[in-house]
């Protein structure tokens, strides 16, 4: 390579590298002040924020996914049960390279000890341009937060990071709607391997080893769900966990175990998303777990820990 | 992938670029040709198989035709000169049947993919309407990514070999390139075969000039695509789908957005597309030139969509208006009606043939149709009344050469134009008449001024297009005196061109119209 | 030549056809002129214009023009 050329790609390089600042410096600049309703911030992005609220040791496990976590997982219920704090980070239809936005993100801040992953967020197929489009939102999150200006003002440009808004029932989103699934081809053994994407592979191993890098544990979970899973898609998703050394709990497998009721527990079409019946029954058995296998602290009792009482209480009216 | 989405130009692109430039320049046709086709895949998986049929197709028929120019220009010497006419013409007969067969065989298939719906449609409603008790099948299939850009280019191909303008490319390759080459199979530029075939084969490396240049041109397609056209796309997907919700000066701003929103998406991704191509350093035509300072109508049709237009007019207008039949009935026009009434039968005639053609091309539907006849009567009364314009502004003193005679033109035209448009978009002919019956009838200006206009927008977002609006509006000014904001911005130092650039940048991360609430919107032109 | 510029300055009166280099590129001479001038060069120079033959390089300047339909008379 030639003075000139060499010339010109440092420039590029150059370029690039300085493009690389702005954009870093303007997602300071745009990062949402507050998790309040406002502007164009839609309902997922207040209750998925809803962690930055908590303090950054006051969560012991966090979850993350799609809508089948915000069903069934209620973090108030397993507070209730146990004393364990969690929330709820989950969102519609969530694909892995979203989740590992949100783990990211989380841990960036936050310290839980342990880190729930959806089954389905691991499984589902996605598109790569939203994956990219994920990637790049990840380094820099002002291609997320840029339709703030919308509702900026120099206060809140100049005002501190304060996050106020800890979510009423932290995350947990279902209703007592009742449908009942046909469950005969449901969990039906088979040795069969359903296919799951190699993007999600990979991005499965990514998060488990930023989890690692953070001293957190990770645990992957499948809600039982007749209209979304089945034994095919057990044994793929089981092959890669282990290969990873993530532990997969696969409540399909469970119900029995849980004490699920096909007649009241699911709120729509054959069986995709549990109502509030059911989501007693998972959080109550994710409480014990992460009680005893994860040995998380029981905090009740301790007035640190009073504000969980209270919001306890509140979601009861 | 589209050519906005980040996996396009930060992931896509820069791996094509790398490789190219580190490639020796003999293998170069064979990374673009392999990028081509997965640019292809991505978006429309197996119906590849329909651009590889096309092209083995015009590959093999051009060939042919080739062949018989030969045997032609042997038998042609063979022969005195009294029976040249006769050998040419039987020749010619088969060149004739062959450039049939070729185009037959595209259209053909062009018109059962995107038609067959819409014909079948209209003959089971005609059926209906005369009690026969018959209902056809109305199929419904997938469209291969391009397949209106590339058969044009593939019949392009055929009848320039045919008239022997161009020698019929024995290489497969490279013919499979040009005709699926990744900037242009989306949206075009329809490129001719004389045109870019060999500038897109050679392989020339990526220069300094060209890979910032070209960079330059995508970031402005991507300003108007992402700030305003995808901006703008909300309030006239409402409007123009609940019409009768709204009052007719809400439906007039969504008439005026829409066409905003056309010119902004369908030229802000030419620039992209000529942007990359010229990265590679291809030079691709271009599609629009400052077609809102048109004075005419006619006028308006060469400066937009530039390369459907002289498609049409090299193709078809000429063809139809310069073939036999329309000759003789030219040359008897001529002496009854005179020079300028006569020749306007056979190319009026040419003009509704083409007229037709542009409004289906874009789409199988009755307000497509009426949209090519909207502007086929207008083009053609244009001229049809020239003379008695002309003699109507002598006689009130009008000079038409002078500045406020030619901004009354552009006002028209740009009027007249906005109607069109909002006959395109319409969903259907009973709601494009509906929607112009309550412009006119039923006109509240006062929805500007409580902000009931704002529909799935608001005043701020509204008021960024319009700084880009007039941003573009500036731009062009200059590009019609001939300039180039490129040039001008390279002459400064190196500070302020970079401030230019990331300023550039910047705005568009800022203000797009993506992320959050905002869902992507694929390029408008993509689905025609 | 001059039967021709005749015929070019009934058609298009503004344009100034002896210095004109770009009736086609510069969009002077619009499609629908440009049938009619066809039918008239046909008429008045005994020859047949092929469509293959309306590019730039034979419409851009009465010059070239004047030489297409000369090499037209030549071949019939």
């Amino acid at each position: 390579m030639n003075r000139q050329s060499a010339k010109q790609l440092l420039r590029v390089a150059g370029f690039l590298a300085g493009l690389a600042l702005l954009l870093s410096a303007a997602s300071r600049v745009y990062e949402a002040r507050d998790n309040q309703k406002w502007a164009d911030v839609s309902s997922f992005y207040v209750y998925s924020k809803g962690y930055l609220a908590h303090g950054a040791d006051e969560l012991d496990a966090i979850f993350v996914g799609c809508s089948e976590f915000y069903a069934s997982v209620s973090p108030l219920r397993i507070w209730e049960q146990s004393g364990v704090t969690t929330y709820n980070v989950a969102t519609s239809a969530q694909r892995i390279y979203r989740s590992d936005v949100f783990i990211h993100n989380i841990l960036r801040t936050h310290h839980p000890k342990v880190i729930v992953l959806d089954a389905f967020a691991a499984i589902r197929e996605g598109n790569a341009e939203d994956a990219v489009f994920d990637a790049f939102e990840t380094r820099f999150p002002i291609f997320a937060d840029h339709n703030n200006w919308k509702d900026y003002d120099w206060e809140k440009i100049v005002s501190p990071i304060h996050y106020t808004n800890r979510v009423a029932n932290k995350g947990f989103r279902s209703n007592d709607m009742v449908d009942v699934p046909d469950r005969e081809s449901y969990m039906v053994p088979s040795d069969e391997l359903a296919h799951i994407p190699v993007l999600n592979r990979l991005y499965l191993g990514h998060i488990a080893r930023l989890c690692r890098s953070h001293g957190v544990e990770l645990v992957l979970v499948s809600i039982p769900s007749p209209a979304n899973w089945d034994y095919p898609i057990h044994n793929a998703l089981q092959a890669d966990a282990d290969a990873l050394g993530i532990p997969l709990i696969d409540l399909n497998l469970m119900v029995d175990e849980l004490g699920i009721d096909f007649e009241t527990d699911f709120q729509d079409s054959g069986g995709d998303h549990l109502n509030f019946s059911g989501a007693e029954k998972v959080s109550d058995y994710l409480a014990q777990m992460l009680r005893e296998q994860y040995a998380l602290p029981d905090h009740r009792g301790d007035p640190a820990f009073a504000q969980w009482d209270q919001e306890l209480e509140e979601s009861r009216n | 992938m589209t050519y906005s989405q980040p996996l396009f130009f930060a992931v896509f692109l820069p791996l094509v670029a790398l490789g190219y430039q580190l490639l020796p320049q003999r293998h170069r046709w064979k990374l673009m040709l392999a990028a081509s086709y997965i640019f292809f895949y991505a978006t429309s998986r197996k119906l590849l198989l329909y651009l590889v049929f096309s092209t083995v197709s015009v590959h093999h028929l051009g060939l042919w035709m080739g062949a018989i120019h030969t045997e032609r220009s042997a038998a042609v010497k063979a022969v005195d000169r009294s029976e040249r006419k006769a050998v040419k013409a039987q020749y010619q007969k088969q060149l004739h049947g062959v450039v049939v067969l070729g185009i037959l065989l595209h259209i053909g298939i062009l018109l059962v993919v995107k038609y067959s719906g819409f014909f079948l449609g209209n003959l089971n409603a005609l059926f209906g309407a005369v009690h026969l008790p018959l209902t056809l099948p109305e199929p419904h299939f997938a469209l291969p990514l391009g397949i209106s850009f590339y058969t044009m280019q593939a019949v392009s191909y055929l009848v320039d070999v045919y008239r022997g303008t161009v020698k019929p490319d024995r290489n497969l390759a490279r013919l499979a390139l040009w005709l699926g080459f990744f900037p242009q199979i989306m949206e075009g530029p329809i490129c001719r075969y004389s045109e870019t075939a060999d500038q897109i084969w050679a392989g020339n490396p990526i220069s300094y000039h060209n890979l910032t240049f070209g960079a330059q041109r995508f970031a402005w397609g991507m300003l108007k695509k992402i700030v305003v056209a995808d901006q703008l796309n909300w309030p006239v997907k409402e409007i123009f789908l609940n019409y009768t919700d709204y009052n007719g000066a809400v439906i007039f701003f969504g008439m005026i957005a829409y066409t905003v929103q056309l010119y902004m998406d369908f030229s802000g991704s030419l620039d992209m597309v000529i942007g990359t191509g010229e990265i590679f350093g291809v030079k691709l035509p271009e599609n629009f030139r400052q077609p809102f300072f048109s004075k005419t109508v006619s006028e308006f049709w060469t400066r937009w969509h530039i390369t459907l237009g002289t498609w049409f007019k090299d193709y078809i207008f000429y063809p139809v208006s310069l073939s036999g039949g329309m000759k003789t009935l030219t040359a008897n026009a001529r002496k009854k009606l005179g020079n300028h009434y006569g020749p306007m039968l056979a190319s009026g005639v040419a003009l509704l043939a083409v007229w037709l053609a542009n409004g289906l091309w874009h789409g199988s539907g009755w307000n497509y149709i009426c949209f090519g006849l909207y502007h086929f009567v207008l083009i053609f009364s244009g001229t049809l009344f020239e003379p008695l314009n002309k003699s109507l502004c002598d006689k009130l003193h009008i000079n038409r050469q002078s500045k406020l005679w030619h901004a009354w033109q552009i006002f028209r035209t740009v009027v007249l134009v906005n109607f069109g448009e909002l006959i395109f978009r319409a969903h259907g002919m009973q709601a494009a008449l509906g929607m112009l019956k309550r412009i006119f009838t039923d006109f509240d200006p006062r929805v500007f001024a409580n902000g009931d206009y704002l529909v799935d927008t608001d005043g701020k977002s509204l008021i960024v297009c319009l700084i880009v609006v007039l941003v573009v509006l500036a731009h062009s000014i200059l590009r019609e005196r001939g300039g180039s904001l490129r040039e001008v911005v390279a002459r400064q130092k190196l500070p302020v061109r970079w401030l230019c650039y990331y300023v550039l940048i910047l705005f568009i991360v800022m203000f797009g119209a993506y992320a959050g609430s905002y869902a992507p919107i694929d390029p408008l032109y993509a689905g025609f | 030549m001059d039967e021709l510029y005749e015929i070019l300055e009934e058609l298009q009166p503004e344009v100034d056809f002896h210095t004109a280099d770009n009736l086609i590129d510069g969009h002077l001479l619009p499609s629908l002129s440009i049938i009619s001038l066809i039918a008239e060069l046909e008429d008045a120079f005994d020859i047949t214009i092929p469509a293959v033959e309306i590019v730039p390089a034979n419409f851009n300047s009465a010059d070239a023009i004047w030489k297409l339909v000369q090499r037209l008379q030549e071949e019939d």
